[in-house]
């Protein structure tokens, strides 16, 4: 399906010369793609491809060989039928009518043919473009599970997606999206667990997508959030077949957009955010443990830098005294305000985790080293910062460090939740994760609550929610039975 | 058109729960004018029976509209009446919200910021309500479930702690001044059960057997008020008499580990379930007066329904004598028994007269 379908479509005349300039015409003079003009007996035809996209091999082999080696004395009659039959027999090739079509099969990499006296052009999927190898995930890592990401190809994509789920129930519509891009696109499911709902009002709001270009999947992934001001997104983000596939397993939909290997889940619900493959592999008592790990790293990374402030400037009588004595006596001794203090310290934090994403990883080490020096050490030795406010950086940015997929919502709720308690103490705070808790009960992707299934609390849906059930217990092959996606 | 957003029961007790824990035991008038605090425990009997009387009432008139809340079924008597009686519960939950924030800001005033200015606070607070009121029933039912586990288990883990306080001589003598205070008390605090009027109007917006949910949530509140008054008298006796923030004087005198006192965690989950009922009442004020104006879209109102939150806690926030004056007057009393009974039961009599008359 290609919905960027243009109103006024050129037709192939049958005219060899002005077919293949409608054709060129169409890239407007790029040098990249390749016309050449080849004899199929006595009858003249062009091919069409776009230098590095197509197999060089599978083109001499495949069609340069056949036409001018094997069959040299084959006359014009239904030259498309036996370009069909004797090239490439088995493969997928399809016949195309206009020039537009030609050119965008030539953009995906296939050959397109034109012969003289045809007014249809044959097109082979020959693609052959340079392309990253499968590797490890680098947002998702883990212990025992599979130690394969999704690559850059979307069909590379489907293949790791096939092998993890051996079914043909499993689903995958192809749709092209981008008026200039016009990217590949995937839609997966699994057709015997996905509510038809669902899966239209997904497609619905793909097919509103009305964008010049889709440059990775952050582009589609605002068409498919609720639309609403929110700091969290109720579309997942993985780059993990294994997660992508255990989703789709649970009747929900992924979208594989060409160009990344980071794939859409939708709908996405909060508690996903606390779950990770290791979770399924490892004791569930172990499961358990680490979900609430994460929670807490959850909180303490977003409330805890607020919190300190909070308490050391109104509610000191909170922490006991030893305690304290020894947190006054640091933070007395630096000039700044302990909120200014705080929020300082976080944003060259952030400054030193930007630069260590954007540096070359050659010199990222260099970045961590001044970073741990200069602010770490000089500042608390300098009497610029206060030891006790570095520790409390320090776990948060460790915190943070667990909660990958959480990272943005976190960054900015810190500094709101660094004002807001500088400003209004702990009253200010817990009526920051007040409104914190109404955002994220006030949406329900697609009809299923966001905090589901802890609230409304889904009884069935228990079996893996902070607990997860040992597998021998699982008698019903879905593992979230409870949660109808 | 706008969709119709629905909770569970027990999303709609929780909600209830959280509110009338935080009315009942954020600010409670000292027993001096009442009672002391070992005949408090007695007082909860008579409590769950008159709300009971008065919940049956409710259930009642729920239970002859049908599915519909007191509005619609006011509005299907005459559209006039519709909209008075929607403007006049709207104004009844607005000066409900208004004490509530009142009250609560005694509190915070009193145990987080005895000198600061709060105007702020309140501000922020009302901000924030208004925020939630707008996300509508459903985020602060499925708030307030969440909210209602971790209260629930904070109250228990207080009462564990201050357990070696406990002395049972503290409950003793009971009766000694009669019957009639404590059920003049238990009156007052019947009252006071705004949650009970919320009934009436979110009806509609419940899924799930809103009878029983409102028999057992006024039945386990009951339960609840009783243990809590128990232990409140038990461990600080006559202390507890004077009290005004009873539940949070216990939280003051409990201990865990190297925490000397656990009343800033208290304060916090209070801050919280305050916040949820704030957001519950101006959301009903809002639901309420745009059922008499259909076409009025629900930030506007919910903003007029906020600003008169605020002007109700101007004039209802001078002093704790002021704010005990209001909150103890006979008019409360008036306003609840209209609102709970008087109102609903009046419209259900016309409704029935009418389909006599036409049958």
């Amino acid at each position: 399906m290609n919905k960027n379908t243009s109103e006024e479509k050129q037709y192939f005349t049958g005219d060899i010369k002005t077919d293949s300039n409608a054709v060129k015409n169409a890239f407007g003079g790029s040098f990249d793609l390749i016309a050449r003009e080849i004899l199929f007996g006595k009858t003249p035809i062009y091919i069409f491809i776009i230098d590095g996209m197509c197999d060089e091999i599978k083109i001499i082999e495949g069609v340069i060989k056949p036409l001018t080696e094997i069959y040299p004395e084959t006359n014009s009659k239904n030259l498309n039928e036996k370009i069909q039959k004797r090239l490439f027999k088995g493969t997928s090739v399809k016949l195309l009518r206009t020039v537009e079509d030609a050119a965008l099969d030539i953009i995906m990499g296939n050959l397109v043919l034109i012969a003289d006296g045809e007014t249809e052009a044959v097109s082979f999927p020959l693609q052959g473009f340079p392309k990253k190898s499968v590797s490890e995930p680098q947002t998702e890592q883990n212990e025992r599970g599979a130690q394969e990401a999704f690559t850059d190809n979307f069909k590379d994509n489907t293949t790791l997606l096939r092998r993890k789920l051996r079914t043909p129930n499993l689903t995958i519509r192809h749709i092209t999206l981008g008026k200039t891009s016009n990217t590949p696109t995937l839609i997966c499911y699994l057709s015997d667990r996905v509510s038809r709902e669902l899966l239209d009002k997904i497609t619905k709001r793909i097919d509103k997508i009305d964008l010049d270009a889709i440059l990775g999947s952050g582009y589609i992934q605002p068409f498919l959030d609720n639309r609403r001001p929110s700091f969290f997104t109720d579309t997942g983000i993985t780059e993990r077949p294994d997660t992508f596939a255990s989703m789709l397993l649970e009747g929900r939909v992924g979208i594989i957009v060409d160009g990344t290997p980071f794939a859409l889940i939708v709908p996405y619900l909060f508690i996903d955010y606390f779950h990770a493959v290791d979770d399924y592999l490892s004791s569930p008592y172990y499961a358990l443990f680490m979900r609430i790990l994460r929670i807490v790293c959850f909180i303490i990374a977003s409330t805890l830098p607020g919190t300190f402030v909070a308490i050391c400037l109104f509610h000191p009588e909170i922490m006991p005294a030893d305690i304290m004595y020894g947190i006054s006596a640091a933070t007395s001794r630096t000039p700044f305000p302990i909120m200014i203090e705080a929020l300082t310290i976080h944003f060259i934090y952030e400054i030193v985790r930007e630069a260590g994403l954007r540096m070359p990883r050659s010199v990222g080490h260099a970045v961590s080293i001044v970073g741990a020096l200069v602010i770490g050490d000089a500042a608390v030795t300098a009497g610029l910062i206060a030891a006790p406010m570095l520790i409390i950086v320090a776990l948060t940015a460790i915190s943070s460090s667990v909660i990958v997929k959480l990272h943005e919502p976190v960054a900015i709720m810190r500094f709101g939740f660094i004002l807001i308690g500088g400003f209004t103490g702990l009253y200010g705070i817990m009526l920051g994760i007040g409104l914190m808790l109404i955002d994220i009960c006030s949406v329900s992707p697609y009809g299923i609550p966001f905090s589901a299934p802890v609230s409304p609390f889904v009884l069935k849906a228990q079996s893996d929610v902070f607990f997860r059930r040992n597998w021998t217990k699982i008698k019903n092959k879905k593992l979230i039975q409870g949660m109808k996606f | 058109m706008e969709r119709l957003g629905k909770i569970s029961a027990f999303q709609m007790f929780s909600v209830l729960l959280l509110s009338r824990i935080i009315a009942l035991f954020t600010f409670m008038l000292p027993s001096a004018s009442y009672l002391p605090s070992g005949d408090r425990i007695i007082t909860t009997i008579p409590v769950i029976f008159i709300e009971l009387i008065f919940t049956a009432i409710v259930i009642f008139c729920l239970k002859y509209c049908g599915s519909k809340s007191i509005i619609s079924a006011a509005s299907d008597i005459s559209d006039i009446f519709g909209k008075l009686v929607s403007v006049a519960y709207a104004l009844c939950f607005i000066w409900f919200a208004g004490i509530a924030v009142s009250r609560f800001e005694l509190f915070i005033s009193t145990v987080m910021f005895p000198n600061s200015e709060l105007y702020l606070m309140t501000i922020i607070l009302l901000s924030a309500s208004f925020y939630a009121s707008l996300k509508g029933i459903e985020a602060i039912g499925r708030a307030s479930s969440i909210l209602s586990v971790l209260l629930g288990a904070s109250i228990l883990f207080i009462l564990i702690t201050v357990s070696d306080e406990f002395e049972f001589t503290n409950l003793k003598p009971l009766l000694t001044q009669g019957i009639t205070p404590i059920l003049r008390f238990a009156f007052y605090i019947s009252t006071r059960a705004v949650e009970l009027i919320t009934i009436l109007i979110t009806a509609p917006l419940v899924k799930g057997n809103i009878k029983r949910m409102t028999t057992s949530w006024v039945i386990f509140f009951g339960i609840l008020t009783t243990l809590i008054l128990i232990i409140l008298a038990g461990v600080t006796g006559e202390y507890g008499d004077d009290q005004i923030f009873p539940l949070y004087t216990l939280t003051v005198i409990a201990k865990f580990g190297i925490f000397e006192r656990l009343d800033d965690i208290m304060s916090g989950l209070w801050v919280l379930c305050g916040f949820i009922q704030v957001s519950f009442l101006i959301f009903l004020s809002c639901f309420s007066l745009r059922q008499s104006m259909k076409k009025a879209k629900k930030l506007p109102v919910c903003l007029v329904c906020t600003l008169g939150v605020f002007g109700v806690y101007l004039f209802s926030s001078q002093t704790v004598t002021s704010f005990s004056e209001i909150v103890a007057s006979f008019m409360q009393d008036i306003l609840f028994v209209v609102s709970a009974a008087a109102l609903p039961l009046l419209i259900t009599a016309i409704n029935f007269i009418r389909k006599k008359k036409s049958a």
